[in-house]
């Protein structure tokens, strides 16, 4: 009964709302007890929302892997605080638990966005902005993008395999460049002339400047449960963490 | 070059949002209905092409190209950013939530600069080369003087692109600055590394719009420039 509230579909606006205020909490918590805490709770949402195991590992393995390499030089420059001699070479504890708390914040907003927005379509992401009162220009280009964006790769692809039939190799070299820069141009060209046609064939279908909005969301008695009880968690998690004491722990054996 | 949620101060995060909705409103009102489909896969085009890796000796690079969509599409390049963005962010999961507003402005705010500042020279080329048709100009002096007269708009090209992504380098490294002193070394080490990108940057940006100049110009000569009162005076000063 309880967990199968957490697999009712909500009205897509509830969840844009929560993923936005949850960030929002997040980064604006500076202390890294919070963060914990904070990460702790999108960790169970992700739990409770179900969200794909192998995909949302894969893809915060990506996110951390991009991460890593900003993060692994903060520990050795920022130097404030106590140090530790490791191998000779001085590592700042503040830096380092400053590195640890960004990790913690980037990945407990990526996993409340997987938990509560991961099983949203593009589309269905974009309607919601729509009633969301998003100006509908805007709407528009995201949902022509999202069409398209697959029909210039593949285009893209045939491009570069007929550039490798004629014998291109990817090298240093200004001719190299030039050729990628001459794949580029044409790929803006075609992708101009594709924007033209779709006009046309919008006029023909009788387009007047929107989109109709066939999809229309409820909101619903699950959707004030779902605001209700996502808060009083926050607020509960935020203020158990707060009262806990790692301050030991985080000034542990200093040589400096 | 982005930015990750977490990172910078909450202060930085709150105002960088504000100038990003008002810069993605400017755009979109300057946007005409007809021009949106063209916008949109001109958006999706950028972000496939940021796909293309470039190879630098050993290693490779991607480029940005915010100078040259700038360059394209003048203040829409706002929007269009701002919906890859988004969509980068939808479909990958990173490019950060809460730093979509400030990943906007510090890649479209310099892009949009180039537009303004180089812009008028690629119309005075226009004119410059339907001048040439009707007579035949014997192009005399120096050699590296020549040879600025053949490539003129490859160097502005080059000058938009080095222009856009030089901004975007120092605004992203002014912004972690900004965030605290813990992230200045960082800042410095980032700016040093991708200096090499904005010549590159600048190259591609030059090649790419000699090919759209001399395939699709129609693309750069309908906009209509004196609708920005910023630039009318521009051009008054240099006339």
């Amino acid at each position: 009964m309880f967990l199968s509230f957490f697999d009712t579909r909500f009205d897509p606006r509830t969840l844009i709302f929560l993923t936005l205020s949850f960030s929002v909490v997040v980064i604006s918590v500076s202390s890294f007890q919070l963060s914990l805490g904070l990460f702790i709770f999108a960790l169970g949402l992700a739990v409770l929302f179900r969200a794909p195991l192998v995909s949302t590992f894969k893809k915060i393995m990506l996110l951390d892997g991009f991460m890593i390499l900003a993060l692994l030089s903060l520990p050795f420059t920022f130097a404030s605080g106590p140090s530790l001699l490791i191998w000779g070479v001085s590592v700042y504890l503040d830096g380092f638990w400053l590195a640890v708390s960004i990790a913690l914040k980037a990945n407990s907003i990526f996993l409340c966005f997987t938990a509560l927005m991961g099983r949203m379509g593009v589309a269905e992401f974009a309607h919601a902005l729509a009633h969301l009162k998003v100006p509908t220009q805007f709407v528009q280009i995201l949902l022509l993008m999202v069409r398209y964006i697959d029909v210039l790769r593949l285009e893209l692809e045939r491009m570069r395999t007929a550039m490798k039939c004629r014998g291109f190799q990817y090298s240093t070299s200004w001719h190299c460049w030039k050729s990628i820069g001459h794949l580029i141009g044409m790929l803006f060209v075609r992708s101009i002339e594709r924007g033209e046609q779709i006009l046309t064939a919008m006029k023909c279908r009788g387009f007047q400047g929107t989109f109709p909005l066939l999809h229309h969301f409820h909101y619903g008695r699950r959707d004030s449960l779902l605001i209700l009880s996502f808060f009083s968690g926050l607020l509960l998690f935020l203020i158990f963490s707060s009262s806990l004491n790692l301050a030991s722990l985080m000034e542990l054996p200093s040589h400096g | 070059m982005h930015i990750m949620d977490g990172v910078v101060s909450s202060s930085l995060v709150v105002g960088a949002t504000i100038v990003a909705v008002s810069a993605v409103g400017f755009g979109l009102k300057r946007i005409e209905p007809d021009d949106i489909p063209k916008i949109a896969l001109l958006a999706a085009a950028f972000f496939v092409a940021s796909v293309i890796r470039v190879p630098i000796g050993p290693t490779s690079a991607h480029l940005m190209l915010t100078g040259l969509l700038g360059l394209v599409l003048g203040p829409a390049i706002f929007p269009a950013i701002f919906a890859g963005l988004m969509l980068q962010t939808f479909i990958f999961g990173f490019g950060g939530i809460t730093v979509l507003g400030l990943n906007l402005v510090n890649m479209a705010l310099p892009g949009f600069l180039a537009y303004l500042i180089f812009m008028p020279f690629l119309q005075k080329e226009f004119q410059s080369r339907a001048r040439d048709l009707y007579a035949s100009s014997s192009s005399s002096g120096h050699k590296t003087f020549r040879f600025i007269q053949k490539n003129r708009t490859f160097l502005i090209g080059f000058c938009a692109g080095s222009f856009a992504i030089a901004g975007s380098l120092l605004m992203v490294a002014f912004s972690l600055a900004l965030s605290g002193q813990a992230f200045i070394p960082v800042a410095k080490f980032m700016v040093l590394a991708n200096l090499p990108l904005i010549v590159i940057e600048g190259l591609f940006v030059g090649v790419i719009l000699q090919f759209l100049t001399s395939l699709k110009p129609e693309l750069f000569a309908q906009v209509n420039l004196l609708q920005t009162p910023a630039l009318q005076s521009s051009t008054e000063l240099r006339t």
